[in-house]
């Protein structure tokens, strides 16, 4: 079905009766739990943000030492998962993208993947012309890290790609470009 | 629609084969051009009959040859049905004229999931084997688990013997303990498809949304075999037409039959195509495709498989 807002789907989190087994990964320890019932079969993971961190498989909360270990770990898990989980996150706008990006890789939907609100305004957005990423972008516009272009932030996020469009402002509309070039 | 109506594929009966005491294999050579291509999943409306009647049934396209000069189905033995299928078994010998009116695809290959579980009873298997041609080709993994009755299991083992027999498995006797073993053993990324009776399809959708399956994840075709019924009349507000409708005839094809020309498309209750708005009468809802609030709202009736309820209908054609 058409999207025509086309944002990254997000809302308050509420655990998903539907499921039989729940992870929620978050980016820091003081992002709450979804609402609701908490399941039996629920699992925890925080970004501890220090080095010294390893996760103990044996608790249900497990701790991290960074997002990107997390998210690691979690690709690992999606692969040898069955049905019947239900996946929530919380985080900046950054690392929802990419809990997203790893579930819709490993076959998820978005029935099974619940995205919180992101706790800082700043978006995640790539520049169409040379695809240089940029995090935490809090305005409709910047200038491209990679090339320099002004660019302006467009309200479409691409779930393939993981960021919203950031299209230079001087790109003229299709069908009104120079020819012959 | 691919073909308009009126035209549709020419074509005979080139081979016939039993597959069970219920299930018959027709081997259907078109006679002028050939037939169009054939996504997994398709079904075709078939046009046949005899002197005194013409019937226009739905049946899922097991294969279609390569150079598309031969189409495959399987055809149950309907009880209760409208003589279609009947008259398939004790007519349909090589030579007898059937015209393919349409080919279309309700029920795809969800080409995106990497894993299928695909899920039939009796001739519900007949969408899956053209499933599984296509997930051979285009390298997807699946397993088909299908149920048939104990006499049956070696009917349906001779026809899935040329399958990968680690991808096929047989089942005689539905028990919801060890079909909720097998769905619950399945990777998050499967995707479950089903098709068969209603009442096999309702149980594996609850055992499916029970191990937690999103809903989303649960794919099905339902066609209904059109049953008959006591007669009854439409009365056509646009043209001014009555059309009876007798106990044997399907709604749509009395229309047909008096020269209207009704939307349609599966000839099953499963598209949704032939809605028409009733203006006045109440409807006896038999199709897969309208809401509760629809139904109840009575406003609306899919002239393919519905009847009435009252003596008189009147529709908005």
């Amino acid at each position: 079905m058409l999207n025509a807002s086309s944002l990254l789907p997000v809302g308050p989190l509420r655990f998903d009766e539907g499921g039989r087994r729940h992870l929620f990964v978050r980016q820091a320890p003081q992002l709450s739990v979804p609402s609701g019932p908490v399941p039996t079969a629920m699992t925890t993971w925080t970004v501890g943000g220090d080095s010294r961190v390893l996760p103990d498989p044996s608790e249900h909360e497990q701790f991290f030492r960074s997002a990107a270990h997390l998210l690691d770990r979690l690709a690992w898990r999606l692969a040898t998962e069955r049905v019947g989980l239900r996946l929530y996150a919380a985080g900046d706008d950054t690392f929802l993208s990419a809990v997203a990006l790893t579930g819709d890789a490993a076959g998820m939907t978005g029935e099974e993947m619940y995205l919180a609100p992101p706790v800082q305004g700043g978006r995640r957005v790539i520049c169409i012309h040379c695809s240089t990423m940029h995090d935490d972008v809090a305005d409709e516009g910047l200038s491209c890290a990679g090339c320099g272009a002004v660019l302006s932030v467009r309200s479409h996020y691409s779930r393939r790609i993981g960021a919203y469009m950031g299209v230079a402002e001087s790109a003229p509309p299709v069908g009104t470009e120079e020819t012959g070039r | 629609m691919m073909m308009p109506r009126s035209t549709g594929y020419p074509a005979v009966i080139a081979d016939v084969a039993p597959v069970t005491p219920t299930l018959r294999r027709f081997d259907i050579r078109a006679t002028a051009q050939p037939f169009p291509p054939v996504s997994a999943g398709s079904h075709g409306v078939f046009a046949f009959g005899d002197a005194v009647r013409t019937w226009k049934n739905p049946y899922s396209i097991v294969a279609r040859s390569d150079d598309g000069s031969m189409l495959r189905i399987i055809v149950r033995l309907a009880q209760g049905s409208r003589g279609g299928s009947a008259f398939l078994h004790g007519q349909g010998r090589p030579g007898l004229e059937i015209t393919v009116l349409g080919i279309a695809n309700l029920f795809p290959v969800v080409r995106k999931a990497r894993r299928h579980i695909l899920l039939s009873a009796g001739v519900g298997i007949t969408p899956f084997l053209s499933y599984m041609d296509a997930m051979d080709g285009m390298g997807l993994a699946y397993c088909l688990h299908h149920y048939c009755r104990p006499e049956e299991r070696q009917a349906f083992h001779a026809l899935l013997a040329d399958r990968d027999p680690g991808r096929v498995v047989l089942h005689d006797d539905p028990d919801t303990g060890r079909l909720s073993e097998i769905l619950a053993a399945e990777p998050v990324s499967s995707r479950l498809s089903m098709c068969g009776p209603d009442g096999f399809m309702n149980w594996v959708g609850a055992v499916a949304r029970d191990v937690g399956f999103s809903p989303g994840k649960i794919h099905s075709e339902r066609f209904s075999a059109p049953e008959g019924g006591a007669a009854f009349r439409v009365d056509l507000a646009r043209s001014g037409l009555s059309v009876s409708v007798g106990p044997e005839d399907t709604l749509l094809d009395a229309l047909e039959a008096a020269g209207i020309e009704a939307p349609c498309l599966c000839r099953g209750g499963a598209c949704g195509a032939c809605r028409v708005a009733v203006l006045s009468g109440v409807p006896d809802h038999r199709d897969h495709v309208l809401a509760e609030a629809e139904r109840a709202a009575g406003d609306c009736i899919l002239t393919c498989v519905s009847r009435a309820r009252t003596a008189t209908l009147t529709l908005d054609l």
